[in-house]
């Protein structure tokens, strides 16, 4: 379970998210905002990708940091810049390495990303970027997911992929979307971030 | 109304600034500690010139001049092809309608201003002729100013790197056996042809690039360095400017270096090579987030990052000791204050050189 335990973060003095302490005990979320009010923000900080100023980000009483809570997380956002210089193939192969998971084939095919493996990271298109960070994310099972606006840029059909995946997701789901197939879904907890600070 | 040409002239500007910029403490240090040496590394590659014009020089000899001309000449170009071609708004230059040759004439113009000394000290050298007798037997230089801009246009055009003509063939000369002789002219015109198969053919580009592989970080970091080196090529070639400077002074004075001038140049080079440092902090801010997803601790991955620098401080200090004459000292200080410089500049940033100069003051005062 993941916990945010009094959780503040500020850039440049500027602060995006205060105080908040929030458990997630239901298995689907969908974080709702307005633009900017610190949906990502919040991700990336219960994905341990960004420090907190102050708080605690736990997951099952572990802090976030450690690696084998890592291993078990899979985070998709814009705001993780991936390496430009690698080829979509390279950047899968080291994330493997890495999970010590097999390669994805099966998710490459159903999203359609076969073509694109040997294009750089930097030369690919909005859609087809949005691919490889999904990717990223589901290809170790993660037992968390947490994914930034995911359907933003995927073509019909791995839209249409992509939910089917996530309806059979076995694991905790925490999403941020203004589409109306997380929003008005009654399988997703809406949790609006002005309610939390 | 801005001109294609002046709109080029602003971007070629623009990029050039910050690929300064992001070698620019470096650039500072350099031109602070080595004031009274630049004008002689900007004036060396004139020296070499006068060697590669000389008819008397030996076969050798005038390999190596020539190619580290052009070698020089290349990375000079290479560096900024991006700025040069306006890479990064081809598709926003392409939207306007302009005719070829101007926006060829633009490039050419660039690469000009790019190449400045290298490119036209040969061309205006060439355009002495006295007599043509003269013109007739120094008929080798003129080839060489051609084989120059050839060089430049390959830096520009090329995909790939012209091994075979930049490497392979220096390589293949050196190895022929010392009575060989041939004279510079006919050395020349076999350059010449062997570039001009290659840039009209360019037989490597044949060939499918090879993907490294990437199944560790350190793998990664590979690709990385390797697919923009324009900052790791400028520090490298400042070290081999700064080491050829040692040599020769050293050749001319017939003497090896007092201790005093032995720390002093370890020092300059710890901070030359430490400045490495400086691109692993800026990959780090560029993929913070991606970095912080990865499962290896952050202490390993700089351990890693900093092991090619130390490796490299090494190397030189071995260079240093074995070649150049220098105390054995040498291949403890130099990878020292390296690893002083890399760490200072991890914490301190711009002020990266204070700590690893007060420890080689201290290091003088106790030699």
């Amino acid at each position: 379970m993941l916990n945010l335990n009094k959780v503040t973060k500020s850039y440049q003095q500027k602060v995006v998210l205060q105080d908040i302490t929030f458990n997630f005990t239901e298995q689907r979320y969908c974080i709702v905002g307005p633009n900017g009010s610190g949906k990502t923000t919040l991700l990336m900080l219960a994905a341990g990708l960004e420090p907190v100023d102050c708080g605690d980000v736990m997951v099952n009483q572990h802090a976030v940091y450690t690696e084998e809570i890592k291993k078990s997380i899979g985070v998709s956002s814009d705001r993780i810049v991936l390496p430009q210089f690698l080829t979509a193939k390279q950047l899968l192969v080291f994330h493997c390495s890495q999970h010590q998971c097999p390669y994805p084939q099966e998710y490459i095919e159903k999203l359609n990303f076969n073509r694109q493996l040997t294009t750089l990271i930097g030369d690919l298109s909005l859609g087809n970027l949005k691919k490889m960070s999904l990717l990223l994310a589901i290809s170790h099972q993660p037992s968390y997911l947490l994914l930034d606006e995911p359907t933003t840029g995927l073509d019909k059909y791995s839209r249409e992929w992509l939910l089917k995946f996530l309806a059979g997701y076995a694991g905790q789901l925490i999403v941020t979307s203004h589409e109306e197939c997380f929003v008005n879904n009654t399988d997703f907890n809406q949790l609006n971030i002005a309610d939390l600070s | 109304m801005m001109s294609l040409l002046a709109l080029r002239w602003q971007i070629y500007h623009d990029e050039l600034k910050q690929l300064i910029a992001s070698v620019g403490q470096l650039f500072t240090f350099v031109t602070l500690v080595l004031y009274l040496a630049l004008p002689i590394m900007i004036l060396m590659p004139l020296v070499w010139l006068s060697i590669i014009a000389d008819t008397e020089t030996t076969l050798q000899d005038r390999v190596i001049y020539q190619w580290s001309y052009f070698f020089l000449l290349f990375c000079l170009i290479r560096v900024q092809r991006k700025a040069i071609l306006a890479s990064k708004y081809q598709h926003f230059l392409s939207s306007y309608s302009q005719r070829v040759i101007i926006s060829r004439t633009t490039t050419a113009l660039l690469t000009i201003v790019a190449g400045n000394l290298l490119l036209l000290a040969p061309l205006l050298l060439s355009f002495y002729i006295p007599s043509w007798q003269v013109f007739w037997q120094q008929l080798h230089f003129p080839l060489f100013t051609l084989i120059s801009w050839f060089v430049a246009y390959g830096a520009i055009n090329l995909a790939r790197i012209p091994w075979l003509s930049l490497l392979c063939l220096p390589i293949v000369l050196l190895l022929l056996p010392g009575e060989f002789t041939m004279t510079a002219s006919w050395l020349n015109f076999i350059v010449l042809f062997v570039m001009t198969i290659e840039m009209l053919i360019e037989p490597l580009a044949h060939i499918k690039p090879l993907l490294l592989p990437t199944k560790y970080y350190w793998q990664v970091r590979l690709v990385a360095m390797m697919s923009s080196p324009s900052n790791t090529i400028i520090r490298l070639f400042i070290i081999v400017v700064l080491l050829s400077l040692l040599a020769y002074v050293q050749q001319q004075m017939a003497q090896v270096s007092q201790g005093y001038l032995q720390v002093l140049f370890c020092w300059l080079l710890a901070l030359l090579l430490g400045s490495f440092q400086f691109d692993n902090e800026a990959f780090y801010q560029q993929y913070e987030h991606f970095l912080a997803s990865l499962l290896s601790r952050t202490r390993t991955r700089y351990i890693t990052d900093i092991l090619p620098i130390i490796t490299l401080a090494v190397l030189v200090s071995i260079v240093l000791q074995s070649k150049l004459g220098f105390s054995t000292f040498v291949l403890i200080l130099l990878p020292i204050g390296t690893l002083i410089t890399i760490i200072t500049t991890s914490k301190y940033q711009r002020n990266f050189f204070i700590l690893p100069s007060l420890f080689f003051i201290t290091v003088t005062m106790l030699v």
